[in-house]
């Protein structure tokens, strides 16, 4: 450990913009590289710097207890040569990452994505695993409109990272967006139901066609029947409101009679069309 | 055999295994300028899975070693869940020299070479204390879990060990299980009936598109029909189906080419499996494969057992229409799923096979199995 000026030190590893340094404490740098306090000024008071040389994964660790994808990955491409492989690997363990090809490509991939797109996965939190299918893209540069989309939607964690896959692979399929990016009149809900049902328009169809037969059906009134998704399978789900055990039964014998009519006739709900 | 070696750019042999006969082979076989004498395994052991490159790397890169583990384990499917043909699974090495888009070895193998075990005697000896101790049961024995039982027996001929082996235990049986036509290097040896020679088969269409690097149609019909004529017993398992927009004329087309060049008698089972993966697969397909396969791009939906598979309705009706197109040409086919789950027997069959007398002789399960079972790779 060792004390400096900001002035001695390089701003080189300058990788987040997400934190501020608290101003009451000297910046910290390894080897003369600033850590942290990016956006302190040589010549303020505060230009105080404490500077380590070696055990870069246990200081980084001390000043960031975390670090998103993103920000591992920035740190990385401002480092260059500077990081050893096994720098890497051990800051990667200190954040309990595991080193490997998969990882390291998407390290290499994050930087190249449009800053609003790193912003959302330093946001979102997202893990190097959801964003594998980045790594079958050979040209960034052509699904830049597509990231920027998903960056800035309303859509939930798990929402945005199930479109990213399924519009990545559409347009593995032809190499086009055409089709893909959302629509200026579009709900980012309605974008993902509409990419969903190209992704997987046999299922879609499917679903819907049995949905359709389920709705024609003559339910009781107050009985909510609906053909729902569960994984692999598909199938009739029923939820009644009954106000006493006479409405009960009631609700009861009018789910009887389709049982009746759909036992007599079972291509009415249980096949598909 | 030609083609084998070229697949091959660099083979290691380790210091543990030059003297054995596997690596005998291996030098009057291969051209000494690829092989190499080491220590060290030639690549460590990679953290999680391979990466699309390092995977596609093991593929061209072979690994001669010795084993110290157990080569024994239960098959992968059974477990909770599931519903398979349990039996034991005896590995003698590591990655296939073919590459289907499917395989399962590809969310599974952290070894970045394709790897022999040159101590067959060693699998044998272990084998040998079961035996003994069970021979009067009825055992199945497969080798084809995590490489092709015979797509590199030409190298190794580890298959003569084998049903020379299975002599002595005329209740146990041995399953050979591949993709290849390798059949011709054990059909001269004697053995009493109780090794059986199984096809993976698909329709030519999906080998051409899926199953790259493996025996044709015809070329896996007419190995079949050696060991036939060796009085070798043959199963064909037609797994995975594939979906496609002509799936079922295709399927039919291969079930009529099954009845047409043989008979129930001479396949005593034929299973079948839809197309299944762990969800984590789907990434390292699409690297590899592009979205052009059909596998990559197939609509899959999470199941009850955690793999990737098709709609339960859809899996029925494939199951269903390969069935009834065997049983319409004679009903003395035999025709079970495998690999799939209790929903799926019980919508097709009506039955769980592990609840039905009937099937018992393949789906019982195994007495003393905790006693043999040590491994604690899982595939699945």
């Amino acid at each position: 450990m060792d004390f400096c000026l900001i002035s001695q030190c390089t701003k080189h590893l300058e990788f987040t913009k997400f934190r501020k340094w608290p101003k009451k404490l000297p910046a910290i740098a390894w080897k003369k590289h600033l850590l942290c306090a990016f956006d302190r000024q040589e010549q303020q008071a505060e230009g105080q710097v404490v500077t380590f040389e070696d055990d870069l994964p246990e200081l980084l660790k001390s000043i960031y207890p975390e670090l998103s994808l993103t920000e591992l990955a920035l740190l990385f491409k401002k480092a260059g040569d500077l990081f050893s492989e096994v720098t890497k690997t051990d800051v990667l363990k200190t954040y309990g990452l595991k080193a490997n090809q998969d990882l390291n490509s998407v390290l290499e991939i994050l930087p190249r994505t449009p800053n609003e797109f790193q912003d959302f996965v330093h946001h979102k939190k997202l893990a190097a695993r959801e964003l594998s299918p980045l790594r079958a893209v050979f040209n960034l540069a052509e699904i830049k409109d597509l990231l920027i989309s998903i960056a800035l939607s309303t859509l939930s964690k798990s929402q945005a990272v199930s479109l990213l896959e399924m519009a990545i692979e559409l347009y593995l399929v032809d190499r086009s967006l055409t089709k893909l990016l959302k629509n200026d009149n579009e709900s980012s809900h309605t974008w993902l139901a509409r990419i969903s049902a190209l992704r997987m328009p046999l299922t879609k169809k499917s679903d819907q066609d049995f949905a359709l037969k389920t709705s024609a059906l003559n339910w009781p009134s107050h009985v909510k029947a609906e053909w729902i998704r569960s994984g692999d399978q598909s199938g009739l789900q029923i939820s009644l409101f009954a106000t006493s055990q006479a409405d009960f039964k009631k609700k009861l014998l009018g789910i009887n009679k389709i049982n009746d009519e759909l036992t007599m006739t079972p291509e009415k709900l249980w096949t598909n069309s | 055999m030609d083609q084998l070696l070229k697949s091959f750019t660099k083979v290691y042999i380790s210091k543990d295994a030059v003297t054995s006969d596997a690596a005998r082979r291996f030098f009057d076989l291969i051209p000494h300028e690829k092989i190499a004498i080491v220590s060290e395994r030639p690549y460590p052991e990679v953290q999680g899975s391979l990466s699309a490159s390092e995977y596609d790397r093991s593929k061209r890169e072979l690994f001669l070693t010795h084993y110290q583990g157990q080569f024994f384990k239960k098959c992968p499917g059974f477990k909770p869940g599931l519903v398979c043909c349990n039996y034991f699974v005896l590995n003698l090495g590591l990655q296939c020299n073919m590459n289907c888009s499917y395989c399962y070895l590809q969310s599974y193998l952290n070894t970045p070479v394709t790897t022999i075990y040159s101590n067959i005697n060693d699998a044998l000896s272990q084998l040998e204390l079961i035996a003994q101790k069970f021979s009067a049961e009825s055992y199945r024995v497969g080798t084809g879990e995590t490489v092709d039982s015979l797509s590199l027996d030409e190298l190794t001929l580890y298959s003569r060990h084998l049903i020379s082996f299975f002599n002595r235990y005329p209740k146990w049986e041995l399953e050979l299980k591949t993709k290849s036509k390798s059949v011709d290097q054990f059909l001269d040896v004697d053995h009493v009936g109780n090794t059986v020679i199984s096809w993976s088969i698909n329709p030519e269409h999906i080998i051409s598109r899926e199953e790259h690097g493996t025996a044709s149609l015809s070329e896996r019909f007419s190995a079949a029909q050696k060991c036939l004529n060796k009085n070798f017993k043959v199963n064909f398992h037609i797994d995975p189906l594939i979906w496609h927009p002509e799936w079922q004329d295709n399927y039919f087309e291969l079930v009529d080419q099954i009845t047409r060049r043989f008979s129930p008698q001479d396949i005593p089972h034929i299973s079948l499996g839809a197309l299944r993966f762990q969800p984590e697969q789907r990434h390292i397909m699409r690297e590899r494969f592009g979205m052009k396969s059909y596998v990559t791009r197939a609509e899959v939906h999470l199941s009850s057992d955690g793999k990737l598979r098709y709609d339960l309705r859809l899996r029925n009706e494939m199951f269903t229409a390969i069935i009834n197109r065997f049983k319409s040409q004679n009903s003395a086919w035999n025709v079970i799923m495998c690999m799939e789950t209790p929903e799926t027997w019980l919508a097709h069959q009506g039955i769980n096979p592990r609840s039905n007398e009937s099937m018992n002789p393949l789906f019982r399960p195994l007495k003393g199995e905790q006693k043999v079972s040590h491994h604690t790779h899982n595939p699945s």
